[in-house]
């Protein structure tokens, strides 16, 4: 989308996709928490849909993403706009549909840049903890994750198992670390 | 008229790039759209493929206008400049492409791509991928693919640009004698006269998004209709003021002219030559080979001009004095164009 098309309004677009970088993930939890939490205007019809987004696993997921996803934009988009719009053109000229465009032009160049900023996604997603942290409600089994859990179990003076899930974290870290350069190494070529 | 453009504007931000353009195209004919870099051409070839939208006036293909038809139902063919093959299919899929998108039956597709594998002579290269091509090869690939699913109108934008210049000569004739046979309608742009003078059956003349002239090429290098197709069409020396040259008619509120190096006659001056009386002397101030022929620099007075001369003449040497006879100039008033001729030659009785 930004890219590949010239509209009015494409720097604020690419400005907000880099938003959560800058945003202390601690705030944008926050902000979340305001935005569906029980004090917004929104979450009357929250209730009514039976959507539990605050101290639970979406609004985990939420916050997961919100934070993670420019990991993967920033890797796509000079890809992307290194590659132009020429092919994409030829494509459309020849009458292929949007989706065939995507899926057959666009899609073969930007894969590896899509495998590795979703790897490099998953790291940071692993590790979250600010956004996480306000929006999950540590709900031990429930909406806990790694480093939540590191921390319930430091605050507990519980330090060998800290270290022991620290340690699982970090050993995740590393495979994703083999696999990051792996891909890297694959789409160099 | 198989193309029209009817009075078509188009502005990026402030720029105007196209102002008020208008033409037709016969069909069948090979035009090229000729002038300088920014000029304006590659939009006008845009627009007729629709990639890109006109602000106002009209487009027709084929008597239909075409201004609200989707680029891809056009059914138009378009060669980019750096050809946008797609880089993760091979030949064949490249080619294959425009026939699979419109759903042809398999047998019918691979009939069609091997036809045009053998007509653009790539056989035995349908599975590499285009970085393993040449330029040449590549261009030809592009022109395949755009040829594929059958268009009545081809566009090529600057088809010749990235290839270098030994290879370009020969694509250029093979280009125009693959087109003559098959008689597609066709419009490329270029910013290379040569490139037009060869290839076009029409040239288009276009700077600053304006038309300055439409005809063939011996018409425009004859008589050109604006002084910007005077100058960037052709040869030639540019001179503020010519009264030094003899038995030339003066025009009134003059620019400038211009003076074609074939225009130029220099001779030795022991070589006897027609109208020597009105001859003006001259010193060779440069003399360079260019291949078939000599460049010559030639001093007339405050004037630097230019002349040719064939191989087996006389060699000149530099400092010389020579003869110069100029037979015509064209003098260039604000954007009109005179031709005009040496008098001497009109009143023949004038020769001594």
């Amino acid at each position: 989308m930004t890219t590949k098309f010239h509209y009015k309004g494409k720097r604020v677009l690419t400005t907000l996709i880099d938003l959560p970088v800058t945003i202390s993930p601690v705030i944008a939890g926050l902000i979340f928490l305001l935005t569906f939490g029980r004090q917004s205007p929104l979450y009357p019809y929250l209730k009514e849909m039976n959507l539990n987004i605050v101290f639970a696993v979406p609004g985990v997921l939420l916050a997961t993403i919100f934070v993670t996803l420019p990991f993967i934009s920033r890797e796509i988009i000079p890809v992307m706009e290194a590659q132009g719009s020429g092919e994409e053109e030829a494509a459309a000229l020849l009458g292929a549909d949007g989706f065939t465009i995507f899926w057959k032009v666009t899609f073969p160049h930007i894969k590896w840049a899509l495998l590795y900023g979703i790897i490099l996604c998953a790291a940071r997603a692993m590790g979250e903890f600010g956004a996480v942290s306000v929006l999950s409600g540590h709900l031990r089994g429930k909406t806990n994750t790694l480093p939540l859990h590191i921390e319930i179990l430091f605050n507990e003076f519980a330090y060998v198992p800290a270290f022991a899930v620290s340690s699982i974290l970090v050993f995740l870290a590393v495979i994703l670390l083999i696999v990051k350069s792996y891909v890297e190494v694959k789409g160099g070529k | 008229m198989y193309v029209e453009l009817i009075d078509i504007n188009k502005s990026f931000g402030t720029e105007k790039v196209s102002d008020h353009v208008s033409f037709g195209i016969e069909k069948g004919k090979l035009v090229g759209l000729l002038g300088p870099s920014g000029g304006g051409k590659t939009t006008i070839l845009r627009m007729i493929a629709g990639l890109e939208d006109p602000d106002s006036g009209e487009i027709r293909v084929d008597g239909k206008v075409v201004n609200q038809t989707p680029a891809g139902e056009r059914g138009i063919g378009f060669v980019f400049q750096n050809y946008a093959l797609f880089r993760y299919m091979t030949v064949y899929e490249n080619i294959a492409f425009g026939l699979r998108v419109q759903k042809e039956n398999k047998r019918k597709i691979d009939e069609r791509v091997k036809y045009l594998i053998r007509l653009i002579g790539l056989d035995g290269l349908e599975d590499r991928y285009p970085a393993a091509l040449s330029g040449g090869q590549r261009q030809r690939v592009a022109f395949a693919r755009a040829l594929a699913p059958g268009p009545q109108l081809l566009l090529l934008d600057e088809p010749f640009a990235a290839i270098d210049a030994k290879v370009r000569k020969e694509l250029r004739s093979w280009l125009k004698e693959m087109i003559r046979t098959l008689g597609i309608t066709s419009i490329f742009v270029t910013h290379d006269q040569d490139e037009a003078i060869e290839v076009a059956d029409e040239i288009i003349i276009i700077n600053q998004g304006r038309i300055e002239q439409k005809g063939t090429p011996v018409e425009i290098y004859k008589k050109p209709a604006t002084d910007f197709a005077a100058t960037f069409f052709g040869d030639g020396v540019w001179v503020r003021d010519y009264s030094e040259l003899r038995s030339f008619p003066w025009v009134q509120g003059l620019t400038g002219a211009l003076i074609r190096p074939e225009y130029v006659r220099i001779s030795k001056k022991s070589e006897d030559i027609k109208y020597q009386s009105s001859a003006s002397e001259g010193v060779v101030e440069d003399v360079s080979f260019r291949g078939n022929s000599f460049e010559i620099r030639v001093r007339v007075g405050d004037l630097l001009l230019r002349a040719g001369r064939g191989p087996d003449e006389a060699p000149l040497d530099i400092k010389e004095t020579v003869d110069v006879f100029i037979y015509r100039i064209l003098a260039i008033k604000g954007r009109e164009v005179f031709l005009l001729e040496n008098e001497v030659m009109k009143d023949d009785s004038l020769i001594i």
